[in-house]
């Protein structure tokens, strides 16, 4: 009795690792995708970068005839799941995403990152995003960003702006270079933290997403400038810091990525997939109810604007070197 | 009037129904199992909804969470394995009456409580969300502040007899709150290199480690050869128990509701929180406060109410203002977002269908709850009778794979294994494990809310301390906190005479 099991299970891990075998063999990169793809994204499900990229798998799988299989490994802006997906295997079966300025600023402010610029091959990206810079007109009554460099250069480190996240830091102090003014940063929690502070007065104004336009409408709480070059909707109308002659333009894009060395067909079928679904008028429609922007980056394309951005933080280090402490 | 009607037949369709039943008993599961809770629960089912009319995946989401908050309470009564933060109080007086044969009683009085607490929770967000959200805004960092502090002090009801060793347990969970990526400067802490440690330590696998397998282990090494955990049962009718809150402790159920709710509220709050500040406010003003660690009924009917009326207070500023009360329902802002819904003042003239049958929807999610608590218990309490040579690996199997699904980390398995561990050295040493998770939950809050006020009340050239505490809110919370410490205090001397 005892020994047929033995034989059984003997078999059974014969015929497992012939399969196993002859699945790694079979594997060419014009077959791409023959199982199901690993999808890592390092960031909390529900959150910004997680709901985008939960459409696009969606949209994705059904593209390339296999599933997407998301996990949220969310921490250190990112630095966690991508310390998992820089290890993981090159073969096109494990792909992440993550956001441009977190990105960058893990690389060149974070600790014990083992993972660099060039460990990963950016396929491209599908959306543009832009923070707004709010005021609560009680506390405040500013109208434009004239007012608020007006009152800051009078009153030095006086307004306080709530902010979120790290990336906020930077367009802070991208902004403080550029305007000749020291204003006061109240970090949060989150963007919904912030909305809370500055609806309640608590602060003076808050760095918060192009979104919040809508919400703050009505509540006493005042858009003043776009931080981003681009004037993207809903917010067409708004002047950006830019157009009033401050040089700062951040934006926010998710990149979607696949650990360096992932064969380039494979990952030009990515890229192409991605370009496929996105250019479907129906999945922008679905975007746009998110209140996400369309914006198609290929390979090539979003690897030169994470480069201008990476030179815009380094320049930023280089001459505030303790911009983050 | 047209929008109700729309929102009922949402509601009540059949497909309604169904999804809020379905939301609603997984919600109890979730809630019940170590190491799943809403929060997992809610972000799992999340992208189901997405191919869902939007009030369908609404009334589910929110059922789950209504579910979840009150199915921590089973296991916390049965096995003394809150499998929620929420129900960590609801464990220290439902354990003790589950022991001494009654946990029909703790299981009706958990049921009935958190029944009463989530409708009191959801009639009052139908009716004042645009008030109650106008005040919730002004809680600043200063109130915010004080309100966690209050929540400390509840650490005098849950120390039992020793005070250093309870003092011991909340500073050292306000210790695990220090670790990882500090919110105010983004610079890390206490990370010893490890990048699993940036994002911080989870409360799930700490707690599942502290509650559930140390608990386990803890009955493992026990020196008496029980099989079971009790054979004593007692019968009681569920009847019986709703008619001993309502004409016995309304008072307490009333204001524990009413504390939930208003917890709720409140940005970045939640349910357990809720449940620590009415059980600390009960202790105070209970007859039963000499009881309260022994299987005292007020002890179960106030954290429970509270933290099911901190489901229906945290959707308050979520609609209102797109601010989500609590780590549940802001995953549900982002159920809201994919439907095209951007919470906030619009959001009611522009989806009042939806939204109201989300409301109603969870009223409906509430009474279900309550029938499968009250039609369960009976079977719930079967779980006594099975060997214990089961549970304790089915528990601690359950634990760890709720530990890895938080995260989907490995690393946090790690975790509660060791927590287990440290969990069994203060179980044998008497040190009470309930403060631990006060310290680790509110330590972050607190911590965060004073930094702010600090950068702000220096940025305005004043002083500190009158920045927090001149301010009307601040006042009133003060004074509770006086009276919670107080309270305490006089219960403490009585226990000595």
């Amino acid at each position: 009795m005892k020994r047929r099991a033995i034989i059984i299970g003997l078999m059974l891990c014969i015929l497992a690792s012939g399969a196993l075998i002859a699945a790694g063999q079979s594997e060419t990169p014009a077959d791409y995708p023959t199982r199901n793809v690993s999808f890592l994204i390092p960031y909390n499900a529900g959150g910004g970068t997680d709901s985008l990229m939960r459409l696009l798998a969606n949209a994705m799988e059904q593209d390339l005839g296999k599933s997407l299989v998301i996990t949220n490994r969310a921490g250190g802006l990112g630095q966690v799941g991508l310390t998992e997906l820089s290890a993981a295997k090159a073969d096109g079966y494990t792909i992440g995403a993550l956001s441009n300025l977190d990105h960058i600023l893990v690389l060149l402010t974070g600790e014990n990152v083992a993972y660099g610029y060039d460990s990963f091959e950016y396929l491209g990206a599908i959306n543009t995003t832009a923070n707004v810079l709010y005021a609560n007109d009680a506390n405040t009554g500013f109208k434009s960003v004239d007012d608020v460099v007006a009152y800051a250069k009078e009153h030095p480190g006086e307004l306080t702006v709530s902010i979120s996240g790290k990336t906020h830091i930077a367009e802070i102090a991208l902004f403080e270079k550029a305007a000749g003014i020291d204003l006061t940063t109240v970090m949060q929690g989150s963007g919904n933290d912030s909305l809370a502070a500055v609806l309640g007065g608590h602060v003076d104004m808050a760095l918060m997403d192009k979104n919040f336009v809508a919400q703050v409408q009505g509540m006493g709480v005042t858009p003043i400038v776009s931080f981003s070059a681009d004037h993207i909707s809903p917010i067409e109308d708004m002047p950006t810091l830019k157009d009033l002659g401050y040089d700062v333009a951040t934006e926010t894009y998710r990149v979607v990525v696949a650990p360096k060395g992932t064969p380039e067909e494979i990952c030009q079928k990515l890229t192409d997939c991605m370009e496929r679904v996105s250019s479907d008028p129906a999945f922008q429609e679905k975007m746009a109810g998110m209140s996400e922007n369309y914006r198609w980056l290929d390979a090539d394309a979003v690897k030169a604007r994470l480069d201008q951005d990476y030179a815009m933080v380094e320049e930023l280090l280089q001459e505030v070197p303790d911009a983050f402490n | 009037m047209d929008y109700i009607i729309s929102a009922l037949g949402s509601v009540f369709s059949p497909m309604g129904l169904l999804m809020n039943l379905i939301g609603v008993v997984l919600g109890i599961i979730f809630g019940a199992l170590p190491g799943l809770n809403g929060v997992v629960g809610v972000a799992l089912l999340l992208p189901l909804t997405y191919g869902m009319q939007p009030a369908y995946g609404l009334i589910m989401l929110a059922g789950l969470y209504m579910g979840a908050t009150y199915g921590g309470s089973i296991s916390a009564i049965l096995l003394n394995c809150p499998g929620t933060g929420e129900a960590a109080c609801t464990a220290l007086n439902g354990n003790p009456m589950a022991r001494q044969g009654k946990a029909k009683d703790a299981l009706y009085y958990s049921c009935l409580a958190s029944g009463f607490g989530g409708l009191f929770g959801v009639i009052v967000m139908l009716f004042f969300t645009p008030v109650l959200a106008r005040v919730a805004l002004k809680f600043g960092p200063p109130e915010l502040f004080l309100v966690s502090i209050m929540g400390l002090a509840v650490v005098g009801s849950l120390m039992g007899k020793s005070l250093a060793k309870g003092f011991f347990a909340v500073a050292f969970g306000l210790i695990l709150s220090i670790v990882g990526m500090d919110v105010t400067s983004v610079n890390y802490r206490f990370t010893f290199g490890n990048v699993n440690l940036q994002a911080g330590l989870d409360l799930i696998p700490i707690s599942v480690g502290f509650f559930a397998i140390a608990e386990m282990l803890n009955l493992l090494l026990s020196d008496s050869n029980m099989e079971i955990i009790t054979d004593k049962f007692s019968e009681v009718k569920a009847l019986a128990i709703a008619k001993d809150i309502i004409v016995r402790r309304w008072r307490i159920l009333l204001k524990s509701s009413i504390i939930g709710t208003i917890i709720g509220i409140l940005p970045g709050t939640g349910g357990a929180i809720a449940s620590f500040i009415s059980y600390g406010e009960a202790q105070r003003t209970s007859k039963e406060s000499k009881m309260f660690g022994q299987g005292a009924p007020d002890g179960i009917v106030a954290p429970e109410s509270a933290n099911n009326a901190a489901v229906g207070g945290s959707f308050v500023p979520l609609l209102s203002l797109g601010i989500p009360g609590s780590a549940t329902s802001a995953i549900i802002f982002g159920a809201l977002t994919v439907h095209g819904m951007i919470p906030g003042p619009k959001l009611f003239s522009e989806h009042t269908s939806t939204m109201y049958a989300l409301m109603i929807g969870l009223l409906v999610s509430t009474l279900l709850m309550v029938l499968i608590g009250v039609y369960g218990t009976p079977l719930f309490t079967k779980i006594l009778r099975i060997k214990i040579s089961y549970i304790i690996p089915a528990v601690i199997a359950f634990s760890l794979f709720g530990a890895f699904s938080a995260r989907n980390s490995v690393f946090d398995v790690l975790l509660a294994v060791v927590f287990g561990l440290i969990g069994l050295v203060f179980k044998r040493a008497s040190v009470p494990i309930a403060p631990v998770v006060l310290g680790m939950i509110l330590g972050s809050m607190a911590e965060e809310n004073l930094r702010q006020s600090m950068v702000i009340a220096a940025a305005k050239s004043v002083n500190l301390f009158s920045y927090i505490v001149l301010r009307p809110i601040s006042i009133v919370i003060i004074v509770l906190i006086a009276l919670l410490i107080w309270g305490n205090f006089k219960t403490r001397l009585r226990g000595d005479e």
